[in-house]
């Protein structure tokens, strides 16, 4: 699509502004804007041989006959495995029975919204609608151990290709290399 | 088995002190002849897999027996009923796992599918329709566990054999060494008598 010659000066003036940021540091900074759980970034787990139980591991690589850096590599391989499972169970971790909300019919959670208004509260129907909506689908999320599960295995099947990558690298990393 | 065994040294998430899913590592690592270390990590790994297996099909047959129940209490109930659907849901799961119900708890199952047009079989058909979405993910998920597995089984199996391997690899270089400095030589000496 051609676009006008004012609009592609206007289009270079601007980026010309802003081209984010320089310095190695700021790239670095900024390539983790986006940063959710760690488990895709490419340069993976940081590990930390100051650990002793890490140490210990790398040690156990190298007695085994890997080298300095594949024995590194296999313990990295295995603590970002660890990781995805960590999150694996994190993300199927039942909210406590005290904390559900208790069963209500939607007829009687407006009720209850209306009766909880005071004369000068001054709320408006939309208000009240929104506050029903939000309380009638935490209630019913509560009590549904289905609607519950499906929302679990929704998070294990987010985490499945960090699962498959990391058992893949543990593989490739366990390969002993000719 | 002793409480203070450690399951991994990777982590020390709260997941790995829960009883049930302590005594399932256990086990499969004790299956294992206790590996510890790098051998442990992994045999470890392999464990979380299976315990993963086991939940995903046992939720798959409690989704069923919900979807089951759901399909009955909410046509046969104008509110649905937390007490009648737990009872409902208590005899199906009773069925679905071959348990036999009383004289009582028949009739009463009987009498709920009749009013509802549905046998056991045909219920159990919709219910599966019904979450076929949910069934082809945890088939998934199943499946990636048992990926999981082989390719853990691989690699303990690498690591487990690395001292044989180097060593015979270290032979092999030291052989072909050799067979290289006795070719020079064999040539140094033929040049020699020529």
């Amino acid at each position: 699509m051609k676009i006008s010659a004012s609009k592609l000066i206007a289009n270079r003036a601007n980026a010309a502004k802003s081209t984010g940021p320089r310095s190695a540091e700021g790239k670095r900074i900024s390539s983790e804007n986006a940063q959710r759980h760690g488990l895709a970034s490419s340069s993976g787990v940081c590990l930390d041989l100051g650990v002793p139980a890490i140490a210990a591991l790398v040690e156990e690589a190298t007695r085994l006959g890997f080298s300095a850096s594949e024995a590194e590599e296999l313990v990295t391989r295995l603590a970002a495995a660890r990781d995805v499972i960590d999150a694996k169970h994190a993300s199927f971790i039942e909210k406590p029975e005290a904390e559900r909300l208790p069963y209500m019919s939607p007829e009687a959670l407006y009720r209850t919204i209306i009766e909880m208004e005071t004369p000068r509260s001054g709320v408006t129907s939309a208000e009240r609608r929104a506050v029903f909506t939000l309380l009638y689908r935490q209630i019913r999320e509560d009590n549904d151990r289905a609607r519950r599960f499906a929302k679990k295995l929704e998070g294990h099947r987010k985490l499945m290709r960090y699962e498959q990558r990391a058992v893949n690298r543990i593989r490739k990393a366990a390969c002993i290399k000719k | 088995m002793s409480d203070s065994k450690i399951l991994t040294t990777l982590s020390d998430a709260a997941y790995l002190n829960a009883a049930e899913y302590k005594t399932h590592v256990e086990a499969v690592l004790a299956s294992y002849d206790n590996p510890t270390g790098i051998l442990g990590e992994l045999v470890s790994q392999m464990a979380d897999a299976f315990w993963w297996v086991k939940i995903y099909r046992a939720e798959k047959n409690n989704l069923v027996v919900s979807e089951m129940a759901d399909r009955l209490i909410t046509r046969t109930y104008d509110v649905r009923s937390k007490e009648a659907w737990g009872q409902l849901h208590d005899l199906l799961t009773k069925t679905a796992s071959g348990q036999s119900l009383t004289h009582d708890e028949q009739n009463y199952l009987d009498e709920v599918l009749a009013s509802e047009g549905y046998t056991l079989q045909s219920l159990r058909t919709d219910a599966f329709r019904l979450r076929r979405e949910s069934f082809e993910t945890i088939d998934r998920l199943i499946e990636r566990q048992l990926k999981n597995v082989r390719l853990l089984m691989q690699s303990y199996d690498s690591v487990r054999f690395a001292p044989q391997v180097h060593k015979k690899i270290a032979l092999e270089i030291e052989q072909l060494e050799l067979q290289v400095k006795q070719s020079r030589e064999d040539q140094r000496l033929e040049v020699d008598r020529q």
